[in-house]
């Protein structure tokens, strides 16, 4: 792959959870790339440690081996500050469970984000979340809580919480988890067309049609990660 | 976030939150209740140390005189360490007709026995000096009139103790002779006295009428022997009125007279001192208690919510947020809303306590009690219901801020 249409590098992540008894390995050695304008698709059995690889992709795991490079630059060594600053800035994370706040409404939910980042003007803040909701077709319902939304509805917004600091990796934790199948199919649809747009969208799903939208599918089996062809 | 985004969200966030809502009434509350009894306390405190102290009364004792002696004992009380004075009872004051008197007011005037060293606070002109004669001191509002007595004064009549000053005012009074065959006072001579104001005091600070004004002791004892007051008559009960330096002193002054053989002695205005103490203890057992709940209350609900909030914690870092954006975001809402919850609670004690003061406690004014809000209930408060919870709010959002993300979103899973 060449090397400036890399946007992330694992070099040799090994990841242990230790317990009291008990040394438990759940990645081994794993190195792999992953580029821009691209859909990538973890699969795997449950507990084999998909979840634990996109936590190290998205920093907020950091306890691990190996190295870990966005733009070639590496990152796994720095402190929690200057990690918080790289989430905010390239890291946009979509969970199964969608962790919106309840008490806000949806515009002010994608506007939680756009508080911590100076690049983005105060007097623009409200167009460009009124913009993002648009996009992922919520324009109607910029001022609902997510009480008032269906499960689908709150999985888009939180896709656009996401997408608030503008960053070129977008991370889904089993995104469609919760959602019926014609949600789901939007929700895929929404991250196939932000893979276009030029970010690069790394997804964790069980779900067999995320397969249909992903570029490259990777299996996790055995701690480590083997490309299955589609 | 700027400034304006910041208050905007946080009264969203309370008005949103049933819990945060709850948690502002409660506290409000707590906070009235501690506006209430702290400013209680304060000003019976203030009342107790000042009024007391000021009121000559408070330091005045009557005795009982030795009849076997000639001087009926007045010489041995004289020598007594911390007395100012002693004089019978007749010369401690005198109710006289003034020049004052017109069409609205009768005019009645009661004259006290004053000196250099018995005389209230001034706080305009000047007061006694040894070689005074002919003066007097006059409370500055000045109600000469009977119905003084009753604190019945008739706003449009009272007089501003500060433009007497440095005027004259004339009294009064009629000899009052006694009739042996029919044991009856009767009307003698007429006598008239002028006396200038030489300074003005606050009669309300002192627990004194709006018709009682000070004047030498001997000009009292003059016109009372003028009117043949002292002549006490066969059913009167003699007794003299002693001055203590200090209040402090009573106890032991009147441990001396005891031991001098005098059988009666006593406080003329009587402070029940037991009664003070247990309104100390009570206010500072209510004030101890409330404290205590408002701590509990608030560290229980700030600790609670930031359990169940500590996903949202994990939300704010995964989106970027650090620990200290994490810190500041939490800690400046809960500034907030407790810096809102304290003056708001002050706004609504202040009007009820004006409200009240108005209404009910005018009367009480006449008494000496000044029913006042100072500073120490203000700050006490402020530490209870702010700086307490902040600091609460402080060291669980500092705690929680530290923890891992997958541990604090796992939180969320378990709810």
């Amino acid at each position: 792959m060449e090397k400036e249409k890399v946007l992330i590098r694992l070099e040799h992540i090994t990841k242990n959870y230790v317990n009291k008894h008990h040394n438990i390995l759940v990645l081994d050695n794993i190195s792999i790339d992953f580029s821009k304008q691209k859909f990538y698709l973890i699969i795997g059995h449950s507990g084999n440690g998909k979840s634990t690889l996109i936590n190290i992709l998205g920093l907020i795991d950091s306890k691990f081996e190996g190295n870990y490079l966005i733009y070639g630059n590496e990152v796994s060594t720095l402190n929690n500050k200057d990690l918080a600053k790289i989430r905010m800035q390239h890291v946009g994370f979509i969970f199964q469970d969608f962790y919106l706040d309840p008490y806000l409404k949806a515009i002010e939910n994608v506007l939680v984000p756009m508080y911590i980042n100076e690049n983005i003007l105060k007097e623009s803040r409200k167009s460009k979340a009124i913009e993002l909701l648009d996009k992922v077709g919520l324009k109607e319902r910029i001022n609902h809580f997510p009480r008032e939304l269906s499960g689908g509805e709150q999985q888009r917004v939180a896709i656009a919480r996401a997408l608030a600091n503008d960053p070129d990796i977008i991370l889904a934790d089993e995104p469609t988890g919760n959602l019926d199948s014609t949600n789901e199919k939007m929700v895929f649809e929404q991250l196939k067309k932000l893979s276009k747009d030029g970010k690069c969208v790394i997804v964790v799903s069980h779900s067999d049609l995320a397969k249909k939208y992903a570029d490259v599918v990777y299996e996790l089996d055995d701690h480590k990660l083997y490309e299955v062809k589609k | 976030m700027n400034l304006r985004e910041f208050f905007k969200n946080t009264f969203i966030g309370i008005f949103r939150d049933k819990r945060k809502l709850f948690y502002v009434v409660v506290l409000l509350i707590c906070s009235l209740i501690a506006f209430s009894i702290l400013t209680f306390k304060n000003n019976f405190d203030m009342y107790v140390n000042e009024t007391i102290t000021r009121n000559i009364g408070f330091r005045t004792l009557s005795v009982s005189p030795k009849q076997d002696k000639e001087d009926l004992g007045l010489s041995e009380l004289n020598l007594l360490e911390h007395v100012i004075d002693v004089y019978s009872f007749q010369y401690s004051s005198m109710s006289v007709e003034s020049s004052f008197k017109n069409e609205n007011i009768e005019g009645t005037i009661e004259l006290l026995y004053g000196s250099p060293d018995i005389q209230p606070n001034i706080i305009m002109g000047r007061g006694f000096q040894s070689d005074d004669s002919n003066v007097a001191i006059c409370p500055n509002i000045f109600y000469p009139d009977s119905s003084a007595y009753e604190l019945q004064l008739d706003n449009k009549y009272t007089i501003n103790g500060n433009s007497l000053l440095n005027n004259e005012f004339e009294v009064y009074y009629t000899e009052s002779i006694f009739d042996t065959d029919t044991n009856t006072f009767e009307d003698g001579k007429k006598f008239s006295e002028k006396f200038k104001v030489i300074g003005v005091y606050d009669n309300t600070s002192v627990m004194n009428f709006n018709n009682q004004c000070y004047i030498m002791s001997n000009d009292i004892k003059k016109m009372v022997s003028k009117a043949g007051l002292d002549n006490i008559g066969e059913n009167s009960y003699p007794y003299f009125d002693l001055v203590v330096d200090n209040v402090d002193n009573i106890e032991e002054v009147m441990g001396k007279i005891k031991d001098l053989g005098f059988r009666k002695v006593s406080v003329k205005n009587y402070f029940d001192s037991d009664m003070k103490k247990t309104i100390e203890v009570s206010s500072i057992i209510v004030v101890t208690i409330l404290v205590f709940l408002t701590i509990i209350i608030s560290s229980s609900y700030i600790k609670k919510l930031v359990i169940n909030d500590s996903w949202k914690i994990g939300i704010l870092k995964t989106l970027g947020y650090n620990q200290m954006k994490v810190l500041k975001k939490y800690f400046g809402e809960a500034s907030l809303i407790n810096i809102i919850i304290y003056f708001f609670s002050f706004l609504i004690f202040e009007i009820i306590f004006l409200f009240l003061k108005f209404i009910i406690f005018s009367s009480i004014q006449y008494i000496g009690i000044n029913i006042r809000v100072s500073l120490f209930p203000v700050i006490v408060t402020f530490i209870i219901i702010v700086i307490i919870p902040l600091l609460t709010m402080f060291y669980n959002i500092y705690k929680y801020s530290k923890q891992n993300i997958i541990d604090l979103l796992r939180k969320s899973d378990q709810k």
